[in-house]
């Protein structure tokens, strides 16, 4: 193994380690900006140049590999001098508005600039690019490219992760920016509204939209504000309030949304579990009766506009079920509102989502099941609701626990790992094998479909019949999948796909991630899932009541009416 | 090109030629070149103070050391070898009241 010798410390480490890795084992941080530890080397910003002996000119530490010998010093003079103009070059053609930025508090450069102690007044003009102009096209987020410093990591995320390609870098030299293809708006581009761009951008050039103002309005005019919780928020949202990844806050989420005005909380796990039984049907069905296989879900919708974007003749094999979200929104207008004598008019439907294209699915003209308006009126993200908690003064850390409300408030184990890559796929996995060998099953841990890896595979056995089933997770590995079958190559019955890497708990509208805080995300998943009384979906009380009072049987005729869907192709964006 | 040219002028030709030809990917030379650019522009203006050539070579510099291929490498050398040899020239565009005292 090399030995490298780094400000005068030696360390030994594997060959193909950087500099920047080596560095951090002898507790020395090097400034980045365009480095993501998920991400491939770029190498573009330079703030993290050192000096190695025997180099003409200073190297990159985030992508420069050390080798046997090798010395390097990272403080000196000459280093410091380098690093702090080209700091000084970023901020010259950056806004000075931090105060009223969005990542105010929790920008990368921001924190680069306070670490290097930047407190010098710039030496050249202030040259903003594109001041002023914010594309608000999309529903889900806003790109604001006079704050980009064209580091790239959203391009990374966009073409390489999850192969939109709907973000790239434009123009040369002083003019370069990255935006849509011919300067085109986010809306008229193939963007699919996933949000992993936020997730990678240092700055605020990319942030989720903002739509606290619509449900802070909404509870000032004294609206019926109903709101629902998906499974992936509990895990996310005090890690947004400044707590470790992969603390669980259920209860007090539910207290702080009450606090905010919303007076009726919801779990989303209550209808994950209805779409296990409404998907798993449809599965059954397509299994016995020479349907389309293999059987895609349908709960992300990032992942659903991808497929209708570049893969709109593999539309039959989704599932026609709609997302767990917006079957929530369907059943609160209609039987909800019904049920407890509400005009479904002054309801106003609040979800607490992980994901930005949650936003632009509740504007689907096809989500809309009565004339009272969307079935979810607005969306806010883990990002949103954490501002609005801090905003309102609530002392999240230290707030009592409250239940979630009735008849909607039951979720099982199975609806709990919705939040996870596989998750889906387990649940259903619980549920199918039940009702179709009529046996208990014994152990309810799937591993083989649980974990970070893009594309998992198994094969069940069913009372004699082998079905196979795959997982895959962000949309490049979507891709991979999609193509197989398109190919005839990939012989499954059954496949969950989900838009962002690793799941709901990894989507555009949490926290800002990285690979070691998702895997304390996940961990929280499975042990939430452990301890709950009830883990499966046929198994939840308040599921077979609502079939037994309301909705009659799985794939019934109102089933049909609220909570499945269709499809459009949407290939006009990629011709 | 001969004795009777302003080298101030020919150095801000150079320039403009490697703030259109840089590529944009590395700070440096993306900034770098626009910015030493504009810094020689003032001296063809009038309006450059005798800080700006420190400014200048500052800046060079850190783009010769900093930036990732070799245009950013080299682009700043007619700069430094400008200011090096021909100083006499940029200090000549100084206004008056803007030159130190010596």
């Amino acid at each position: 193994m090399p030995k490298v010798m780094i400000d005068g410390l030696t360390v030994e480490v594997p060959a193909g380690t950087t500099i920047l890795q080596a560095a951090k084992l002898v507790n020395i941080k090097i400034p980045t900006l365009c480095h993501h530890p998920d991400q491939a080397v770029k190498a573009n910003c330079r703030i993290c140049v050192v000096e190695v002996n025997g180099a003409r000119v200073l190297q990159p530490a985030c992508s420069y590999p050390v080798s046997d010998g090798m010395v390097v010093t990272t403080n000196t003079p000459g280093v410091r001098r380098a690093r702090r103009n080209i700091l000084e070059l970023i901020l010259a053609h950056h806004p000075q508005d931090c105060l009223k930025c969005y990542r105010n508090g929790n920008c990368e450069l921001q924190t680069v600039a306070a670490e290097m102690n930047f407190t010098d007044d710039l030496r050249f003009p202030l040259a903003v690019r594109n001041e002023g102009k914010k594309d608000i096209s999309s529903p889900s987020l806003v790109r604001d490219t006079s704050k980009c410093i064209v580091c790239q990591r959203c391009v990374y995320a966009c073409s390489e992760v999850q192969t939109v390609h709907a973000l790239a870098k434009s123009n040369r030299s002083f003019e370069s920016v990255v935006e849509p293809a011919y300067g085109q708006d986010l809306a008229e581009s193939p963007c699919i509204n996933c949000g992993q761009c936020v997730q990678a951008c240092p700055v605020g050039a990319l942030i989720v939209k903002d739509d606290t103002d619509k449900v802070r309005d909404a509870v000032a005019a004294g609206k019926k504000v109903v709101g629902q919780v998906a499974p992936a928020v509990r895990i996310t949202l005090a890690e947004a309030l400044g707590e470790n990844p992969g603390v669980v806050s259920t209860g007090r989420l539910v207290t702080a949304m009450k606090r905010l005005g919303i007076e009726t909380v919801f779990d989303t796990d209550f209808t994950a579990d209805l779409t296990i039984i409404e998907e798993g049907n449809e599965l059954l069905g397509r299994l016995n009766k020479g349907g389309v296989l293999p059987m895609v879900t349908s709960c992300s919708p990032g992942w659903i506009k991808f497929c209708e974007t570049f893969y709109p003749d593999l539309l039959p094999n989704l599932s026609t079920c709609k997302s767990p979200q917006a079957m929530f929104g369907a059943l609160l207008k209609t039987y909800y509102a019904d049920k407890y004598g509400i005009d479904p008019k002054e309801l106003f439907s609040v979800s607490i989502m992980p994901c930005t294209a949650k936003k632009y699915e509740c504007k689907r003209p096809e989500l809309q099941s009565t004339d009272a308006g969307p079935d979810v009126d607005v969306v806010l993200t883990v990002q949103e609701l954490a501002k609005m908690i801090k905003a309102a003064g609530i002392d999240f850390a230290n707030l009592p626990e409250t239940d979630f409300d009735i008849p909607f408030g039951l979720g099982s184990g199975a609806g709990e790992i919705f939040g996870a890559t596989g998750g889906v796929m387990e649940a259903a996995l619980r549920t199918v094998y039940e009702v179709v060998t009529g046996e208990t099953l014994e152990n309810i841990d799937f591993e083989a479909v649980r974990g970070l890896d893009g594309i998992k595979s198994a094969s069940v056995n069913l009372a004699g019949t082998e079905v196979r089933v795959a997982v895959a997770s962000g949309l490049g590995n979507a891709r991979k999948l999609m193509n197989a079958i398109r190919e005839g190559k990939a012989d499954y019955h059954f496949i969950e796909i989900m838009a962002c890497p690793g799941g709901c708990i990894g989507g555009g509208g949490n926290p800002i991630k990285n690979r070691a805080k998702m895997e304390k995300r996940l961990d929280a998943v499975y042990k939430t899932d452990k301890v709950l009384p009830i883990r499966k979906s046929h198994e939840n009380r308040a599921v077979n009541q609502l079939y037994k009072e309301y909705l009659k049987e799985p794939l019934g005729e109102k089933s049909h009416h609220l909570l499945h869907t269709h499809y459009k192709a949407r290939t006009e964006v990629i011709k | 090109m001969d004795d009777s040219v302003n080298m101030v002028e020919i150095i801000h030709n150079m320039l403009s030629f490697f703030v259109h030809e840089s590529c944009g990917k590395c700070t440096p030379c993306r900034e770098g070149n626009m910015r030493l650019y504009e810094l020689v522009g003032k001296f063809l203006e009038g309006t450059a103070k005798e800080e700006d050539l420190d400014t200048m070579l500052d800046l060079s510099e850190t783009m010769v050391r900093a930036s990732l291929c070799g245009l950013g490498q080299t682009s700043p050398t007619a700069v430094v070898t400008g200011i090096a040899n021909f100083r006499d020239e940029f200090l000549a565009c100084i206004p008056k009241a803007e030159r130190r005292v010596s």
